[in-house]
């Protein structure tokens, strides 16, 4: 089970990193404004990284409500108890997390680099 | 011209399909790796003689003494069978009679011995003159044991290549004699390498084959005998049902009762293979298709921001006259174009990683059978026309009075 696991991880991760590069390509413009507005690197990384973390969250919360929906009724369906064992929503509640970082860390520090001067004149 | 659209975005439709690129290499490396395995261990059964059926106590190997504990309490296999067989079943056109000689028949390991080297990795059994008519095998050098050898329970004995190999380094071995078990034996005859195995690993290579009346005179208390029964050519399956017919009478079973010996063909054994080969091709499936699903959603996500981004020029082709299915076909075949692109990387990759283990692992034979290659390039454009058809809607439903004016 766990290598299964691990390539979907590795792969949402990976759609996740795509996604906000180009979500970063997109709002080039609005970067520019905030880093001119003096917003510091730190800043825009944060917001990126941010962004990041809560879209894997949210793909992690939204996983583990499903999998609790299954157990309850897989427990109603075929009369085993099964239950939702805590340790391991907390383990995906954190594997998503760092999900988030690890696929948000590149696209975040590539939107910190991004010249204020360049970025406002981006169509 | 999709191409090109997809290798503007280089980095970007990398990302996008690298969950098809994973899927495919692993579903590829698997099939590879078991395409390898399976011709390897056809290869060994044919070497057994694709006409014999085999008679055995347990339906173990029988020159391991594992078996369940069921299995273990049966009566032995007697030698008298073989007999009764021949004369009872006219579909069986010769019959074959083996000893397997456990590593310790005596509670003492045996070796083998020649002065200054010593070895116990061997698989011993005695055999009858006509196991060369069995299953024949080629020769290295020297030849197999005679009848009259048999009759006069002569210390001669064919040794696999390997073991050959390792009591006489210079590779001469026929004529030579050596040491097995406290008594001197005379090397006749050695047989080639043999073909296929198990991880490369075969058992054929170890072994030392003595007449059977010398094995039985050296080692009278073991029962462990194996009846080969060669079928008339074409007719196995009806020397397999009456070899069966014959046992069960020999044992006194009734309708209702199951067979207490084991009886197998070479290519049962195979199908059983393929059973277990089976349950593996499954979880590599498993695992591509979920790198396969993601990868294919990821797709279509970002063809969905490429569909946005480019709001304009679909705006300019509409006013410029272009049908919805102009448009639809344009981001079908861009999606096409990055998935089919993604499934050659895998390919790719998955025909590199196949050389690599067999460099490093000269014993997992491994070959990439065609049917995969094609398999996995139809998938992964599939995936693409599948997961590429809404945003390629989405495209055609613009308005272009809107699209042009879109920033």
């Amino acid at each position: 089970m766990i290598p299964v696991t691990l390539i979907s991880l590795v792969v949402g991760g990976i759609v996740i990193m795509n996604i906000m590069l180009v979500s970063v390509t997109e709002r080039t413009r609005e970067i520019g404004i905030r880093k001119a507005l003096g917003a510091r690197r730190f800043d825009i990384m944060l917001q990126i990284l941010i962004e990041a973390v809560i879209m894997s969250f949210a793909g992690g919360g939204i996983g583990v409500g499903i999998g609790a929906v299954i157990t309850v009724g897989l427990t109603a369906a075929l009369g085993i108890t099964l239950r939702v064992t805590w340790f391991y929503v907390l383990l995906s509640v954190l594997v998503s997390a760092t999900v988030g970082i690890v696929s948000g860390w590149y696209p975040a520090l590539k939107a910190s680099k991004l010249d204020p001067i360049v970025a406002l004149r981006a169509e | 011209m999709a191409m090109d659209a997809v290798w503007a975005h280089r980095f970007r439709s990398m990302l996008t399909v690298i969950g098809i690129v994973i899927g495919i290499t692993t579903v590829v490396v698997v099939a590879s790796l078991l395409t390898g395995l399976r011709a390897g261990i056809v290869q060994f059964f044919d070497e057994l003689g694709p006409d014999n059926v085999f008679l055995y106590k347990t339906s173990g190997d029988p020159s391991s003494e594992f078996a369940s504990i069921k299995e273990r309490h049966r009566r032995p296999m007697k030698k008298e069978y073989a007999d009764l067989i021949m004369r009872a079943a006219s579909n069986v056109h010769e019959i074959g009679l083996t000893l397997y000689i456990p590593p310790a028949p005596s509670g003492t390991i045996i070796t083998a011995k020649v002065p200054g080297f010593e070895t116990d990795s061997l698989n011993m059994v005695g055999t009858l003159p006509n196991a060369e008519e069995l299953a024949p095998r080629d020769f290295d050098q020297g030849r197999f044991f005679t009848d009259e050898e048999n009759d006069r329970v002569a210390h001669v004995a064919v040794l696999g290549y390997d073991l050959a190999h390792a009591l006489f380094p210079s590779g001469e071995a026929d004529g030579r004699t050596f040491m097995l078990d406290g008594s001197e034996f005379t090397v006749i005859g050695v047989f080639a390498k043999a073909k296929g195995g198990f991880f490369g690993q075969n058992a054929q290579d170890s072994v030392i084959e003595m007449p059977l009346k010398t094995a039985e005179s050296r080692y009278p208390q073991l029962d462990r005998y194996m009846i080969t029964a060669k079928a008339k050519p074409g007719y196995r399956q009806d020397a397999f049902d009456e070899v069966d017919g014959i046992m069960r009478r020999i044992r006194g079973l009734k309708t209702e009762q199951e067979d207490d010996f084991s009886i197998s063909t070479p290519d049962q054994i195979i199908q059983q293979f393929d059973k277990i080969t089976g349950i593996i091709g499954l979880v590599a499936i498993a695992i591509s298709a979920l790198g396969l699903l993601v990868g294919g959603i990821g797709v279509m996500n970002i063809m969905l921001v490429s569909v946005t981004e480019r709001t304009r020029e679909i705006g300019v082709r509409k006013a410029l006259g272009a049908r919805r299915v102009d448009i639809i076909s344009q981001f079908l075949a861009e999606a096409m174009a990055l998935t089919g692109a993604g499934g050659v990387l895998g390919i790719i990759f998955a025909v590199l990683l196949t050389m690599l283990v067999g460099a490093l692992v000269p014993a997992l034979p491994s070959s990439v059978p065609t049917w995969a290659l094609v398999t996995a390039f139809t998938v992964s454009v599939s995936i693409g026309l599948f997961f590429g058809v809404w945003p390629a809607v989405k495209a055609s439903r613009l308005d272009p009075v809107d699209a042009l004016r879109y920033e």
